[in-house]
């Protein structure tokens, strides 16, 4: 294998460091991206490396393309992607309350993160080094990440161009980043990165960080994954470290693909970067990227062919299409991350009542929830999805005793509540946001689950904006003040979020329990993997024994196609998002 | 006349400012917070109240607009709070919706005008029953359904599908065209069935005049008494119906460019209203307001020049 | 003119009874006449009848799941189920509440207003016509939808329980607000550009001569010759109402999710399932569409009867003695 071979684990990770984790940072409406932990000298490859890409059995594939045999790869051609969300902007670095595809392609497409983090339960796989070439452990709290030799883009088109003149990529390059995203707070505010991380040059290719304390959680904090929100690892010149450099100038990254052109709100290409670090890749031309708000109207395009590939907005969608088109179409299918949960306004009679809230977990009717709008595809789940397998979820079945569905059981402990007094029988007002369909569907559903075991509920949607004000902190001065809502719908959360004040617009997820916000503390310094499975378990327990105000439901599935022609497809990365970073797709034209 | 316009030009002033005014407050009536739009879910109170203090979302309203006003006043609308450039935006995105504007007024004008004569001039009569029975459909269909089908029929059937993705329409005109026609067809329908009627309706009374009978009975062939003397009197109405449904044109190129993902100034301020865009929607509703006035101007300047009946005041 | 002679009592007699016997006869007489718009007012009725009797025909609760999604047409479900397992025919029936509120309410309060504005700006022109203009220029500069969007944000997406409706009507306020705002100046446009052509017209000018008074002149000359353009345009608004609520649900702004409504069963997840599942959104969409022709052929009629230069004496017959007075 060659030394840049993008598969080949870090030689230099030491075995005493087995990289201990980390752990999901953003939930933001999406989904969120995965953590990875370290490596093992031991080993040197972990036979998923090769010059051409990897097609590893990852996230419950359907159908599954073969790896595609060395040298039987095809060059060239131009990969047409689209995207229901327009990204207003270039800049990687403020994501917005959209998570939008159209930045995770300008960032894999631009700029290369130090390393990625993945959604798998295999300890080799967790992370994917791209612009490092080692990461090395110093102790718990030190971290020394060694970069390849990679050179920026030379681009005409940008105003920074001149300045940056297409030198090397400098350890002070990524310096001066953490350095920005610690003082402007509107890039990716992340209260870790402002707060505990510190980096250092040590030579023109060694970046230190270190840590006050042992932090499990470090390398999806300062990088994040794939398709997350907040992608904070991407290595730009530091020229152009500026807020409105980065929005409106034409990116230049050290990244596979170069910006060639963009139409607003509607087209975007990029070409292949010549001059890649990385010699064998990108297979590819270049790509476009083309902005389809309406889901039949992408489903035409790729119907039509205009496409190579698409997310099915359902089940049904990808039956029909897939049944239409047959051999010519690969479909793929992945749990999600980001599931569907309750939060209720804890500060908020009558949810500051246990009984309450336990009505309310054993009033929902998952199954008929999943049969009528996700077509039964979706899958019970607690706390964290399984799609989420560092997370170690514990699933619902442990736990069913304690919040599982049992209408008489709801309507006792409600009456009970009434009759002390706890619940005054007030209207309860469940806040959905109007934008995403299936939540609102099942929204009506669980109101009509609560009406039957006696609670009086109506729903009401929100544009989002309006749904983040509602939801997000009262007052920002006194957090103490309650949120504007009742009962409202969320993603699945992190650890981080049952903490009582995380600062940030879920802290009403919070049960502001004392013992729940101990052993979360507890989580993030436990860098130990096996330790932090058996503390994540007892934590997702004590949820369920507290009858937490946040109240996973399901977590659905993400159904995928593509192009048959389309090859070397890794289906491990394309769960964490179409258009991610991997580089190793062709076409077979 | 000319003062008429003149005095009418100037009074564009004080509309527009009484406009801005009132989009101004209304917009700022709109609950939602921008700071959390802008900043994402993960921003901390820190971070929300800096991007409010940059942005001057602190500040008092009546500073806001003076500010506002004074760029725009300046030709400079501004950013997005997003970190767009609205002059940018504008620039890129005028020429399509101008293109679906041209295509799906001038259809509206075509089919309206041209099937409510046939459709007076044969009265009770096939040809009538035909014209008015399609215009009564296509009245009662919602565009965004006919869209959709538009979208995904073909797709089926044929596995076609438009192009998506805008480029400019010198770089590819037949790319364009096939973006631009089949959808500005199907929404020109609902505008065209109320257009024809409208002239059915007043062609059928001025063909009933007494100097059309007049007309007809000195022995004028009925193609002259319709082009001489019919037609022009039944421009009124018309004209006044023509210049509404622009505004309609408008609101339905919103949902055109929405599923046919053509980047248009429509869904941009559609978008921006979702997402209170406060510089955005204060701008478009600017220029929006500009394009309504200037229609309203032409429409009755064109009065007074198709009938010198009419005198202006 | 001069006040009218006190009539006798056979004239009193005999105009009680036409009043009673004549609205029948006027019926029948109208539906020889115009067929297709007899055919149009039947169709109104008929939903009428349906919106007004819904909750008790609807089989289903129109808002509850009741079972699998888009299970087609069956003894149980006469017109299937939606994409969120509703009974689809409830829904439909439960829908026309909406619809039909909204649509007339909208119309009344447009067509009232904008008749009455229009000929005041048209007839008077001066003062009046200038703050009715100017008013009519501010408002129509809101580009429409932009306009609309920003109402129905402020106000916020109306819900309603049902009932009968007025209440409904009540409920659907804020959207009523909304589109009224939006047609009333448009309306007194149309009205105004009329009258102005009008009221140079020989008739006018030689009442005005004979030395009738103004609101005379409004009333007996003109408003018989506005009506017609009127109601066209009113029925037309109709239909443009109804598309108009469903293209807010569209575009994810029109009545509150849930809420059974025509456009709302036509947009969201029902839209998607076209090809596998038709009747999901043929069904709101065929009364989306049987309704508005209903409303256009009755206008189109209507049009035809009440326009004062139709040849022919069957508006003599019709229109009675009214004119005569």
């Amino acid at each position: 294998m060659s030394e840049h071979n993008y598969w080949t684990r870090p030689q230099r990770v030491s075995r005493r460091s087995l990289l201990r984790g980390a752990g999901v940072g953003v939930a933001g409406l999406a989904g969120a991206a995965l953590i990875g932990c370290g490596g093992d000298d031991d080993e040197p490859d972990t036979g998923d490396g090769g010059t051409t890409a990897t097609a590893g059995p990852g996230g419950g594939s359907a159908t599954a393309t073969g790896s595609p045999a060395a040298g039987a790869v095809k060059t060239g051609g131009i990969y047409r992607d689209s995207t229901i969300t327009v990204a207003p902007h270039f800049s990687p670095f403020h994501p917005g309350a959209d998570p939008s595809y159209v930045n995770t392609f300008r960032r894999f497409g631009y700029y290369d993160p130090l390393w990625e983090v993945r959604q798998t339960a295999d300890p080799e796989r967790l992370i994917k080094l791209s612009l490092a070439e080692s990461v090395e452990f110093g102790d718990d709290t030190t971290v020394v990440v060694k970069m390849h030799e990679a050179h920026f883009h030379d681009q005409p088109a940008s105003n920074s161009n001149s300045k940056v003149n297409a030198r090397m990529l400098t350890a002070e390059d990524v310096v001066a980043r953490i350095e920005y995203l610690k003082t402007d707070h509107e890039a990716s505010s992340n209260p870790f990165i402002t707060d505990q991380v510190t980096a250092t040059a040590v030579d023109d290719l060694t970046v230190q960080f270190t840590m006050p304390a042992p932090f499990a959680f470090f390398y999806e904090n300062d990088g994040l994954g794939n398709n997350s929100a907040g992608g904070r690892n991407y290595e730009l010149p530091q020229e152009m470290l500026d807020e409105t450099t980065l929005r409106e100038d034409i990116p230049i990254g050290t990244g596979p693909y170069m910006y060639k052109s963009h139409q607003l709100g509607s087209r975007e290409e990029v070409v292949k970067n010549p001059n890649y670090w990385r010699p064998d890749v990108p297979y590819l031309d270049g790509r476009t990227l083309t902005f389809i708000a309406d889901s039949a109207a992408e489903e035409a395009a790729f119907r039509a062919g205009q496409v190579e590939d698409i997310d099915f907005s359902d089940l049904r969608q990808r039956d029909s299409v897939v049944g239409d088109l047959g051999d010519e179409v690969r479909a793929l299918e992945y749990p999600s991350t980001s599931g569907m949960a309750l939060i209720a306004n804890v500060r908020r009679p009558p949810w500051n009542d246990e009984r309450v809230r336990r009505a309310l977990h054993r009033s929902i009717n998952f199954e008929r929830i999943n049969n009528v709008v996700y077509f039964g595809s979706a899958t019970p789940a607690w706390y964290f999805s399984e799609a989420r397998p560092e997370r170690f979820p514990l699933g619902r079945e442990p736990v069913m005793d304690l919040v599982g569905y049992n209408p008489a059981e709801a309507k006792a402990l409600l009456d009970a509540a009434k009759s002390a007094g706890a619940y005054d029988d007030r209207e309860i007002a469940l806040m959905l946001p109007v934008e995403a369909q299936t939540w609102v569907d099942s929204g009506a559903l669980i109101a009509e689950d609560m009406q039957d075991v006696g609670f009086n509920v109506r729903t009401f949607t929100e544009v989002r904006n309006v749904y983040l004000q509602l939801a997000g902190p009262k007052d920002l001065e006194d957090m103490t003040k309650p949120s504007d809502f009742d009962l409202t719908m969320s993603v699945f959360l992190d650890y981080v979020y049952q903490k009582a004040d995380s600062g940030s617009f879920w802290n009403n997820a919070s049960l502001e329990d004392q013992e729940i916000e101990a052993l979360v503390t507890q989580i993030e310094g436990t860098l130990d993997a096996t330790e932090r499975a058996e503390l994540s378990n007892q934590f997702e327990t004590l949820l369920a024994e507290k009858a937490s105000n946040f109240v996973p439901i399901l977590s659905g599935t993400l159904y995928h196609g593509y192009q048959s022609y389309v090859q070397g497809v890794d289906h491990e990365l394309s769960q964490s998002g179409k258009g991610g970073a991997q580089l190793e797709y062709w076409l077979d034209v | 006349m000319r003062r008429y316009a003149l005095r009418r030009l100037a009074f564009f002033v004080p509309v527009l400012i009484i406009t801005s005014m009132v989009t101004f407050l209304a917009v700022n009536i709109v609950p939602g917070d921008p700071a959390v739009i802008v900043m994402g879910l993960e921003a901390d109170r820190d971070a929300l109240e800096r991007f409010r203090e940059a942005n001057g979302l602190n500040d008092p309203l009546w500073k806001r607009y003076a500010e506002w006003g004074a760029g725009m006043l300046t030709g400079d609308p501004g950013r997005s709070l997003f970190g767009g450039n609205i002059q940018a935006e504008l620039k890129a995105r005028f020429p399509v919706t101008a293109l679906l504007m041209a295509f799906s007024f001038g259809f509206t004008v075509l089919f309206g005008v041209l099937f409510g004569l046939l459709s007076a001039v044969f009265q009770d009569r096939p040809a009538d029953y035909f014209v008015r029975t399609f215009s009564v459909f296509g009245q009662s269909v919602p565009d965004f359904y006919t869209l959709t089908l538009l979208l995904i029929i073909p797709s089926i059937l044929w596995r076609y599908s438009p192009p998506f993705g805008w480029v400019p329409f010198w770089d590819d005109p037949l790319r364009a065209a096939q973006q631009v026609i089949p959808p500005t067809l199907i929404l020109s329908i609902g505008a065209a069935s109320i257009l024809m009627r409208v002239t059915r309706s007043a062609m059928l009374e001025v063909l009933r005049q007494d100097y059309i009978r007049t007309a007809r009975a000195k022995g004028l062939r009925e193609r002259v008494v319709l082009q001489r003397h019919a037609i022009k009197n039944a421009v009124i109405p018309v004209l006044t119906v023509s210049g509404t449904l622009i505004a309609a044109l408008l609101g339905g190129s919103v949902i055109l460019e929405q599923i046919t993902a053509l980047p248009g100034l429509g869904v941009y301020t559609f978008q921006a209203v979702l997402q209170r865009d406060l510089t955005v929607v204060m701008t478009m509703t600017m220029y929006a307001a500009v394009v309504v006035l200037t229609t309203n101007l032409l429409v009755d300047l064109l009065y007074g020049f198709v009938d010198p009946r009419i005198r202006y005041q | 003119m001069t006040a009218l002679e006190a009539p006798g009592l056979e004239r009193q007699a005999e105009r009680a009874r036409r009043r009673v016997v004549l609205p029948f006869r006027r019926a029948g007489a109208f539906a020889y006449r115009y067929p297709l718009g007899a055919l149009g007012a039947s169709i109104i009725v008929v939903f009428m009848v349906l919106a007004l009797f819904a909750p008790i025909l609807a089989p289903y609760d129109a808002r509850r799941s009741i079972a699998l999604p888009l299970l087609a047409p069956s003894t149980d479900h006469l017109l299937g189920t939606d994409a969120n397992g509703r009974d689809v025919l409830s829904r439909v029936l439960v829908g026309s509440q909406i619809s039909l509120a909204v649509g007339f309410s909208v119309v009344l309060i447009n067509v009232t207003l904008s008749t009455l504005l229009g000929l005041m700006a048209g007839y008077y022109q001066g003062v009046t016509d200038y703050i009715i203009q100017r008013s009519g220029e501010i408002w129509s500069a809101f580009p429409g939808l932009i306009a609309l969007l920003l109402i129905v944000s402020i106000l916020g997406a109306p819900a309603t329980e049902g009932g009968n409706l007025l209440t409904i009507a009540w409920d659907m306020r804020n959207l009523i607000f909304a589109f009224s705002l939006g047609a009333v100046f448009g309306g007194s446009r149309l009205v105004r550009g009329v009258t102005l052509s009008l009221k140079n017209q020989d008739y006018v000018l030689a009442a005005r001569s004979l030395g009738a008074t103004g609101p005379h002149i409004v009333r007996r000359h003109l408003l018989p010759n506005v009506m017609p353009y009127v109601i066209v345009s009113a029925t037309a608004g109709l239909g443009v109402v109804i598309l108009a609520e469903a293209a807010l649900s569209f575009l994810g702004l029109g009545v509150a999710p849930g809420t059974p409504s025509w456009g709302q069963d036509l947009s969201g997840r029902n839209r998607q399932f076209f090809d596998e599942a038709l009747w999901v959104a043929l069904a709101p969409g065929t009364a989306i569409t049987l309704t508005v022709l209903g409303f256009n052929l009755f206008g189109d009629a209507l049009r035809d009867m009440l326009d004062p230069r139709m040849r022919g004496s069957g508006r003599r017959r019709i229109r009675s003695d009214v004119a005569d007075g």
